[in-house]
């Protein structure tokens, strides 16, 4: 095994994420070679349909992170951050992101042909505090860039009542006039409705896909969750819903002809927090013992649906609701999601990544391990890395931990 | 006949040589320096040697450890949890947790009536609560791993070393150094923080008797006196707590080399 590498996929739409990948960026760069507005913004909320309805080119630093792990400029970009004074203890999007706009984008010849300047800068009042002072530092780095300052009640999506909601949708509202306003552009309804109808079908087409997942054999493990790309770039494109419904039929397909991704499946396991990026090919090592890995925290990210006929209160509901999902959740919230999901795929065990660059979804480990235990009898692993800085991961120590559980698991199965 | 189980720490290696009936013919303890194949081989054939055994006559070989994927002709690799579990149940059948404190891992195992892994929980990536940190913190204190234990029961007065991390916990002992503290104090305090760093481990897996203790670092007997402080009871300490891992390896290996006849 290796400190870094990629992972062995098994979908043929695999080699279709690769195209659909470069594409995207190349219509970014595209974007501003035109003259068409391009707008920075961070992921998982209801902006992306604004933006893909007003035809303003949304382009997200925090998808750009993995893209840098995955080419091994991370490093480069955590050298230059770091050398401005930013802490390594700081999350990793927060240096890379800062990092890149520092050094690499002044640079000709990045992968992809790396991003384009932003015209427009949606600054978040929420989500997560590295996210926010990702925005400031880019509002700096990008002075005549037109700042959108949003703002979302921070409140756990349980407790989301219908002023919160309202809070929300006259947030929506501000955001159109801004855009409006700095482009010059019109909102058109129609249009709007088109998107989310796209954006909802393709939650559909994901809740469906991991649906097929709870098969056993699965036919889907987490070293194929790359497609996950088309949720936080293209929701709300025809791009998201063909290239879902490819991969949908694929593992309809396979789910039929009860094809898994292993012939022989022993050790059914839950990835808790964000995968290790610039190593996805940790996702194959569990086959060796047969263990695949079957559901991560992504899995339920996108198990949102948005209601077609008021698309203004769905992409509010969608801001509400979304990136809390996954981070800024509540303990209880994130426990119960667990539990749900090992229940509905049928884990045998939980490694439970204690992630040194996002403590927001590293919080309540200890409580998620202690309730499987107790509520499922499923063992768990913690193992510490880092979803951006290699620095911080020892495979060896990774293969100690791993290897154990696994041989546990087995003799208990036995 | 005889089986061989074989234990490339980061620190030392060790090779158990155990014959048919399961006694130990032979056993051999070195450091691993910068090679773990090296190791694997040299510490293998001086276990041979001591034993007068001819590798022909060796049935099955279990490698663990850190190195454990280096050593070319082990039939099989299982990991140090699994093999410490084994050794232990062995030398301890009543059993139920294991603390081993080995070079860079420190962990705690619970097992099942049945002598399997129930659970386990191991120190996270730093080394401090280790061995290594111990032998970072004898240099400090210029005085001899074997000394530590017995040094540290003369102390008086209760300090503490607060720092997380080994190198902080090193100026924290350079500077009590300094201020001329009786370096059974300082002992004293380094055996607590240990005990410290391992007390997350015990409470996330759950204490339950009898407990042994396993490692290099149980031959410490100040720590095996702190240990047995926070556990309230009697801990089992092996005649040769360093070999437990090589020893459950060598039982793996005459369990594996039984099923495959
Ligand atoms: S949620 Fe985690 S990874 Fe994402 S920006 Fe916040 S701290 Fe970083």
């Amino acid at each position: 095994m290796e400190k870094t590498g990629k992972s062995r996929k098994r979908l043929r739409a695999a080699k279709e994420l690769n195209r659909v990948v470069t594409e995207y960026y190349v219509e970014c760069g595209r974007a501003k070679a035109e003259g068409k507005p391009v707008g920075w913004m961070p992921p998982m909320n209801g902006a992306i349909e604004i933006f893909y309805a007003m035809d303003i080119q949304p382009v997200f630093p925090e998808n750009w992170s993995p893209i840098c792990a995955a080419f091994g400029l991370a490093e480069r970009n955590f050298e230059v951050a770091e050398g401005m004074g930013y802490s390594r203890d700081l999350c990793g999007y927060m240096r890379n992101i800062i990092g890149y706009v520092h050094g690499l984008m002044k640079e000709e010849g990045t992968p992809l042909g790396g991003l384009p300047e932003p015209d427009i800068l949606l600054s978040p009042g929420g989500g997560c505090v590295p996210v926010i002072k990702i925005f400031q530092a880019l509002e700096r780095r990008f002075p005549n860039a037109k700042v959108y300052p949003a703002d979302l009640p921070q409140v756990p999506t349980e407790e989301i009542r219908q002023h919160h909601v309202d809070y929300a949708i006259a947030e929506i509202h501000r955001l159109i006039d801004f855009l409006s306003q700095a482009t010059g552009r019109k909102l058109d309804q129609d249009r709007l409705k088109e998107v989310v109808k796209l954006s909802d079908r393709s939650c559909e087409l994901w809740d469906e896909i991991m649906t097929y997942r709870r098969r056993i054999p699965t036919p889907f493990s987490a070293a194929e969750i790359g497609i996950m790309f088309v949720m936080v770039t293209r929701q709300g494109t025809q791009t998201a819903v063909d290239f879902l419904t490819t991969v949908r039929d694929e593992v309809k397909e396979k789910s039929a002809q009860g094809l898994g991704v292993l012939e022989q499946e022993k050790i059914r396991l839950f990835w808790d927090n964000i995968p290790l990026w610039y190593n996805m090919g940790l996702f194959n090592h569990f086959e060796g013992m047969g263990g695949v890995v079957v559901a991560e925290t992504y899995s339920s990210a996108w198990s949102l649906r948005l209601d077609v006929n008021r698309p203004i209160e769905a992409l509010a509901l969608k801001s509400l609701k979304s990136y809390p999902m996954v981070s800024c959740v509540s303990v209880d919230k994130r426990v119960e999601m667990v539990i749900k999901a090992c229940k509905e795929y049928s884990i045998d065990g939980a490694i439970l990544h204690r992630n040194k660059s996002c403590l927001p979804i590293t919080l309540g480990q200890m409580d998620i391990k202690r309730a499987l235990e107790a509520e499922l009898g499923i063992p768990s692993i913690v193992i510490d890395a880092d979803h951006m800085d290699s620095r911080n991961f020892s495979v060896e120590q990774f293969r100690t931990r791993v290897d154990a559980f696994m041989e546990m698991l087995l003799a208990r199965k036995s | 006949m005889y089986f061989v189980g074989i234990d490339v720490g980061s620190l030392s290696t060790e090779t158990v040589i155990l014959d048919h009936a399961g006694a130990v013919v032979s056993y051999h303890i070195s450091s691993t320096g910068a090679n773990s194949r090296t190791a694997g081989e040299k510490s293998f054939a001086a276990a041979l040697a001591s034993g007068g055994i001819a590798q022909s006559e060796v049935n099955f070989t279990v490698a663990t450890g850190y190195g454990r994927v280096s050593i070319p002709f082990a039939d099989k690799t299982v990991t140090e949890i699994t093999c410490h579990a084994r050794g232990a149940v062995h030398l301890f059948p009543a059993t139920q947790t294991i603390i081993d404190v080995g070079g860079q891992d420190s962990k705690v195992i619970s097992v099942s009536q049945d002598g399997k892994v129930a659970d386990f929980s191991m120190n996270d990536k730093c080394a401090a609560g280790t061995g290594r940190f111990l032998e970072v913190m004898a240099r400090a204190l210029e005085i001899g791993l074997d000394r530590m234990g017995p040094l540290s029961m003369r102390s008086t007065r209760d300090i503490s070393i607060s720092s997380m991390c080994t190198v902080f916990a090193e100026s924290e002992v350079i500077s009590l150094v300094a201020r001329a503290t009786p370096k059974e104090d300082i002992l004293n305090a380094i055996h607590q923080s240990i005990c410290n760093r391992l007390a997350p481990l015990m409470d996330a897996v759950g204490i339950r008797m009898e407990v042994t203790m396993t490692g290099g670092v149980a031959k410490n007997t100040g720590i095996v006196e702190k240990i047995r402080e926070k556990v309230g009871g009697r801990i089992n300490v092996p005649e040769e707590p360093q070999i437990v891992g090589a020893l459950g390896a060598a039982l793996i290996a005459r369990d594996m080399s039984a099923h495959a006849q």
